[in-house]
């Protein structure tokens, strides 16, 4: 226990301070002494990403009811409140005449719009968060989301580390026995980070998989994907005296693990979705260079900027070249970043939704055909997502339970 | 290269002082760890460090329309800092808030290494700083010299009750460690 006159000399000083009347070298002292507990260890850094999340919404529930409470605040004026509600709507009006209901805002969705406007939405689902199942070379899992931050196992003479919403690879020594396969699933409405034990970083994308070895050995560095992930591959040079690269390849499987196309690189930044449920398997370039291959087809070099675009299902691509387009690579790594970025078709949006948010889209009435462009946070709830698409006025929503009903 | 869709606190401060609740969210979010972090590091309670928190947004609610911040971080945690310090004034603070200042007058309880760190014996230097000149000079004796209070009361020409009270009864002799701090001091004083 304290004394009791540490106690009272330490208030006392602390009320001069508060009233004004310390001295310089009262100030200075009572702030060196503040500040000498910024190195105490915090729990709330040790909880996990869940239970952090459920503190963060259980305070914010109790100052919101606050809020509530307090009397409502005089009347803000009209054009003040909704400047960016009426320019987002003339903005829409504007492209409505044109036949395509295509805009970007970059502001908030405003909640009283949002709460005037729709009727269906009091359900909502959370967006998804970090997490993922580690899957180790015995065939052992962990699950990523709770588990505390620290050392996981240790892979041959790699050490696996969880740090934060990030799995790590500590390489001991560069000698040593072949290396194990380990993998990282992440389910629906779940997202990881990995750093290989060569530095490349890997970001995955919910309903994603990669599959990776510990060490890096051999003339080559090969990982297995599913789903979409975001690599920042780091430039290393073979084991030999050679000082020659040793080139990454991303092989990209089907989930019946087909093998469907084959990038290869030495050391860039770049965007690999290959869904299952999507269309074409998308390779967007952001820095450095990528040779992109398909069996029994011609590979091509992208440039950054570019996407090459290799369409799984139709046969006759095959003899074809891999088409490659330039695109707005922002828009491709948005959900790396933390954010949708639409522009296109409703289906596409949707599943891009029904993948963060573990929900199931069903579609009443002909919604096919429309294109939506739009950018928000991937940490709001769905429903916000929805007002924002919903503001369009051309579409609308409900939620019941898992399921988003797309209406006209 | 890549831009991130993230509205910075001037956007977010600007459409809360207009009312709008999704910016006060996106700031909470942002921001109500590091805030419980600091209160809590201090306090060491849930309670109070979770009611520091809310009366703080509660407060930047309420307020929103006539605030005006520069650096809402520097308001957060200033804003934090002076609840702290009014738990401490009020004393409603758990012991553990008074471990250094315990460490820096009574070394007796925790002569360790823990004294030896650099920031203790800074702290220790900021803490004698700020006394009072006739106490800090029976302090710098005492420590320094390690004189008795008899010893001070006749070199300083005071009472031996003054002298103990000016110590206080948690002073009762800092160890020779932390005699280069307070050889230190002494040449700062001249």
């Amino acid at each position: 226990m304290p004394s009791p006159d540490i106690q009272e000399e330490l208030a006392l000083l602390v009320k001069k301070y508060r009233l004004g009347k310390a001295t310089p070298e009262e100030i200075a002292f009572i702030e060196q002494y503040y500040a000498w507990f910024d190195k105490e260890p915090s729990p709330v850094q040790q909880l996990d990403e869940m239970e952090r999340s459920a503190m963060e919404s259980r305070i914010l529930t109790k100052i919101e009811q606050e809020m509530d409470r307090s009397l409502k605040p005089a009347s803000i004026p009209l054009y003040r409140r909704s400047f960016f509600r009426v320019a987002a709507a003339a903005a829409i009006i504007m492209i409505f005449s044109a036949g395509i209901y295509l805009w970007f805002i970059r502001t908030l969705p405003s909640k009283t719009a949002g709460n005037k406007s729709i009727a269906s939405l009091q359900q909502d689902r959370p967006p998804g968060r970090d997490g993922a199942i580690l899957t180790l070379a015995d065939g052992s899992t962990i699950v990523l989301d709770s588990i505390q931050n620290g050392a996981l196992a240790m892979q041959g003479n790699t050490e696996v580390v969880k740090q934060g919403s990030q799995l790590l690879y500590n390489q001991h020594n560069k000698a040593g026995n072949g290396p194990a396969w380990n993998t990282v699933a992440t389910p629906r409405g779940r997202q990881y980070q990995l750093v290989l034990a060569d530095g490349s970083k890997v970001w995955l994308n919910a309903a994603s998989s990669l599959r990776y070895p510990t060490s890096f050995t051999g003339k080559e560095r090969r990982v297995q994907v599913h789903g979409e992930a975001y690599f920042e591959v780091s430039k290393i040079t073979l084991p030999d005296d050679s000082r020659e690269k040793m080139p990454f390849i991303v092989e990209v499987l089907s989930s019946s693990g087909d093998h469907i196309s084959e990038i290869e690189v030495l050391g860039t930044h770049f965007n690999v979705n290959a869904y299952e449920d999507e269309p074409t398997v998308n390779t967007t370039l952001l820095e450095g260079s990528v040779r992109v291959k398909q069996e029994s087809s011609a590979s091509v070099i992208l440039k950054p900027g570019q996407q090459s675009q290799i369409s799984v299902s139709s046969q006759s691509s095959k003899s074809h070249q891999i088409p490659v387009l330039t695109v707005d690579v922002d828009q491709a790594i948005a959900w790396k970043n933390g954010h949708f970025e639409f522009n296109g078709n409703i289906q596409g949006i949707m599943r891009q939704i029904a993948r963060w948010y573990d929900v199931e889209v069903k579609y009443t009435g002909n919604v096919t055909g429309k294109a939506f462009g739009g950018a928000i946070s991937r940490m709001e709830n769905v429903s916000q997502v929805l007002k924002m698409l919903e503001m369009t006025g051309s579409i609308h929503f409900s939620i019941d339970g898992d399921t988003i009903t797309v209406k006209p | 290269m890549a831009h991130d869709v993230v509205y910075t606190d001037k956007v977010l401060l600007d459409l809360l002082a207009q009312g709008d609740r999704n910016a006060f969210t996106i700031l909470y979010r942002r921001y109500w760890m590091s805030m419980y972090d600091a209160a809590w590091k201090r306090l060491k309670n849930n309670q109070q460090a979770e009611d520091i928190v809310q009366e703080i947004f509660i407060t930047l609610w309420t307020r929103r329309a006539e605030l005006s911040i520069e650096q809402l971080p520097a308001y957060l945690h200033t804003a934090v800092r002076f609840r702290v310090l009014n738990y401490i004034e009020r004393d409603l603070a758990t012991s553990s808030v008074y471990g250094p200042l315990e460490a820096i007058t009574a070394a007796e309880q925790g002569a360790d290494s823990v004294l030896l760190e650099k920031e203790l014996h800074e702290l220790l230097a900021a803490y004698i700083a700020s006394l009072p000149e006739k106490r800090r000079a029976i302090f710098i004796l005492h420590l320094k010299e390690n004189l008795s209070t008899r010893e001070i009361a006749d070199r300083l020409h005071i009472s031996q009750k003054t002298v103990q009270n000016q110590l206080g009864t948690a002073v009762k002799g800092l160890h020779t460690k932390l005699a280069p701090v307070l050889i230190g001091l002494a040449l700062l004083q001249g």
